[in-house]
């Protein structure tokens, strides 16, 4: 009875999306909520106020609220990413933000990343759950119970902890706080979430048509700043690099080369299961805001058919995952490699 | 015009120490696996014992595992006199608080969060040509659009400058904070009691536990870190981008001190090579 170990977090990112994300299995719900106060000063397309740009987050309060609604009337719980790094600045604005969300019934809880927002919410008596982003970097057991002494009702851990490392986490920790683990897809490019200080900027293309041929484009000059953390595998995919001795700082003749097979991976635990299913995780989150719903819908229906799997072997489960991997992210064209794991064990 | 700081040099190899240094700072911010051994964390202390340097020791984010290796280094430490420990995870400082009250815990650059990436400056200051971006004659000219100026205010300050994050710093006993040196003009606000280290001139964009990625070895760690670095080249780059095991640094071969002389407790941390 895998699944009854396990809720399924699902994002949205309109009202539209609740109903086939309770129908496929989601067990409760996130997003992200913003003003127009806050965005006309920082800018969404900039990930600053919460890890999402444009269109991954309600930007209305009215649609917002109705969402809530929705959500509620579907016995879904809602939790409300607000997980930027903030500057002074910018709490007043949250302030009021938090005050709007803190008094629809729906919401429960928020997701934070920030050390300062996080004691923010404490000082003003912030009703509802505090869940830890993956951006609050816990991996171990004393950060954990660190953030729990804060207040925090469930951490999320990083994604590049193996299953043995978050047993250790959970084991070590005699206390009542509940974990979130990613599940499937969004590696983040080999950095952490929370430690990754790479300029990132998810603008929605705006090219109006000037005269045949001509288009005009309103861009926040991010093409010559080049795609946040994909700089860095498109430097290495080209060869855009020398490498240097050490000690010496001499350069060094290598045979450094980027691996297509090795250096790309989907990110996926899914095979963790197995051994996670004995250790006390509250849910498990799908990642995709502001992507297509029809995605996330079938994700989770295929991950819940795995999660029902009952009284098979290890390597019967696994297959099985390797099955729903190959199937979702290859069609069916080849089959994953130990690279497509969040934090592969490569000694094995 | 003279200013007033602390003097610090980050060691990892046995150097000439000059006068005007009072502190060596020895450690790893990054990895776990570089965590020293006993015997070698011992050798470096005596070593600034010897140079009548000020001792601090930097720790890198860790699994549980790391923090058993740490509580061991942890322990010789808190037996001498006036050593910081720099903590990089919220964990370490719960170890540090609860264990090892001798010793006095440091924010570590990872946990201040302030956003360094050099190639936003590109954004800050606007510079957009036209650029034809298509192949098939359709010219697509690129016109600015320009960010509030809330939005490069942002940029030049972090979350240590929140007061309810400082009041907690200080209720927590941590009076000092470590920053990187941006290559914009910074705005670090903090209260006199909290010291500032400000890390010279290698700054630290991101960092990772899948180095075999990184760096192209694909295999365990043989710590490649010690024997390679790679320098990345690509147009967009205002100035030079590392990448040394896990982490990407960007080099900044100016300090702003016009931006942080109104911090009373300044400590310039030198890193003669790449961490």
């Amino acid at each position: 009875m895998v699944r009854k170990k396990f809720k399924i977090l699902a994002p949205f990112t309109n009202i539209a999306e609740i109903e086939p994300l309770k129908k496929a299995g989601a067990d409760e719900l996130y997003c992200g909520y913003v003003n127009d106060d806050l965005t006309k000063k920082w800018p969404l397309a900039f990930n600053i106020l919460n890890r999402r740009g444009e269109g991954g987050s309600f930007e209305n309060h009215e649609d917002f609220k109705k969402a809530v609604k929705k959500a509620r009337a579907c016995n879904l719980a809602v939790y409300v990413t607000l997980n930027g790094l903030y500057t002074p600045e910018q709490y007043p604005l949250l302030h009021k933000l938090v005050k709007s969300i803190d008094c629809l019934e729906g919401v429960k809880g928020l997701i934070v990343a920030d050390m300062g927002f996080l004691l923010f919410l404490r000082e003003n008596n912030f009703k509802k759950e505090i869940h830890i982003s993956t951006g609050g970097t816990c991996f171990n057991s004393h950060t954990a119970k660190f953030f729990e002494n804060l207040g925090a009702k469930r951490i999320i851990l990083d994604r590049a902890l193996t299953s043995y490392e978050i047993a250790n986490i959970i084991t070590r920790l005699h206390t009542k706080i509940n974990f979130e683990i990613f599940i499937f897809a969004e590696p983040c490019g080999g950095f952490i979430d929370g430690f990754c200080t790479f300029f990132h900027c998810f603008e929605k293309a705006n090219t109006v048509q000037m005269a045949k041929n001509i288009f005009l484009n309103l861009s926040y000059n991010t093409d010559q700043c080049e795609k946040g953390c994909m700089f860095y595998g498109d430097v290495l995919r080209n060869g855009h690099f020398e490498v240097f001795n050490v000690a010496s700082h001499k350069r060094m003749k290598h045979g450094l080369r980027w691996m297509r097979s090795k250096a790309f991976s989907f990110g996926c635990r899914i095979c963790d299961l197995y051994d996670l299913k004995e250790y006390p995780i509250e849910s498990l989150k799908i990642i995709g805001r502001g992507t297509r719903a029809v995605e996330r819908v079938e994700l989770i229906s295929k991950i819940l058919q795995l999660l029902s799997c009952q009284g098979i072997s290890r390597e019967s489960f696994q297959k099985h995952c390797k099955d729903l991997f190959s199937e979702s992210v290859f069609k069916n064209k080849q089959r994953c490699t130990k690279f497509d794991c969040y934090y592969p064990d490569l000694s094995k | 015009m003279k200013y007033n700081f602390e003097k610090a040099l980050f060691i990892n190899k046995p150097t000439s120490v000059g006068k005007d240094i009072s502190r060596l700072y020895f450690g790893n911010e990054f990895c776990e696996n570089l965590i020293p051994d006993a015997n070698v964390l011992k050798g470096w202390y005596v070593f600034a014992e010897k140079k009548k340097k000020k001792f601090t020791f930097v720790t890198p984010f860790v699994t549980d595992a790391g923090l058993d290796k740490l509580g061991i280094l942890f322990s010789f430490l808190n037996q001498q006199k006036d050593v910081e420990v720099v903590f990089n995870d919220w964990g370490i400082f719960y170890l540090l608080k609860n264990n090892f009250k001798n010793l006095t815990p440091v924010l570590g650059r990872l946990l201040t969060k302030q956003r360094r990436d050099p190639r936003m400056l590109k954004i800050f200051l606007d510079k957009q040509s036209q650029v034809v971006i298509n192949a098939k004659s359709r010219k697509i000219i690129k016109v600015p659009k320009k960010g509030p100026p809330t939005l490069f205010e942002h940029h030049q300050a972090s979350v240590i400058n929140a007061p309810v994050f400082q009041k907690f710093l200080l209720s927590e006993r941590i009076k000092r904070v470590e920053i990187d040196n941006l290559i914009w003009k910074m705005n670090i606000d903090v209260p006199q009691a909290i010291g500032v280290s400000v890390y010279f001139p290698y700054g630290y964009i991101t960092t990772g536990r899948m180095c075999w990625k990184l760096c192209l070895s694909y295999a365990p760690c043989k710590k490649e870190c010690k024997k390679h670095f790679f320098r990345l080249m690509h147009k967009s780059l205002p100035v030079p981008f590392y990448a040394k095991g896990n982490t990407v640094f960007y080099k900044s071969s100016r300090l702003d001190f016009e931006s942080l002389q109104h911090l009373k407790n300044l400590r310039i941390v030198y890193q003669a090579e790449l961490p």
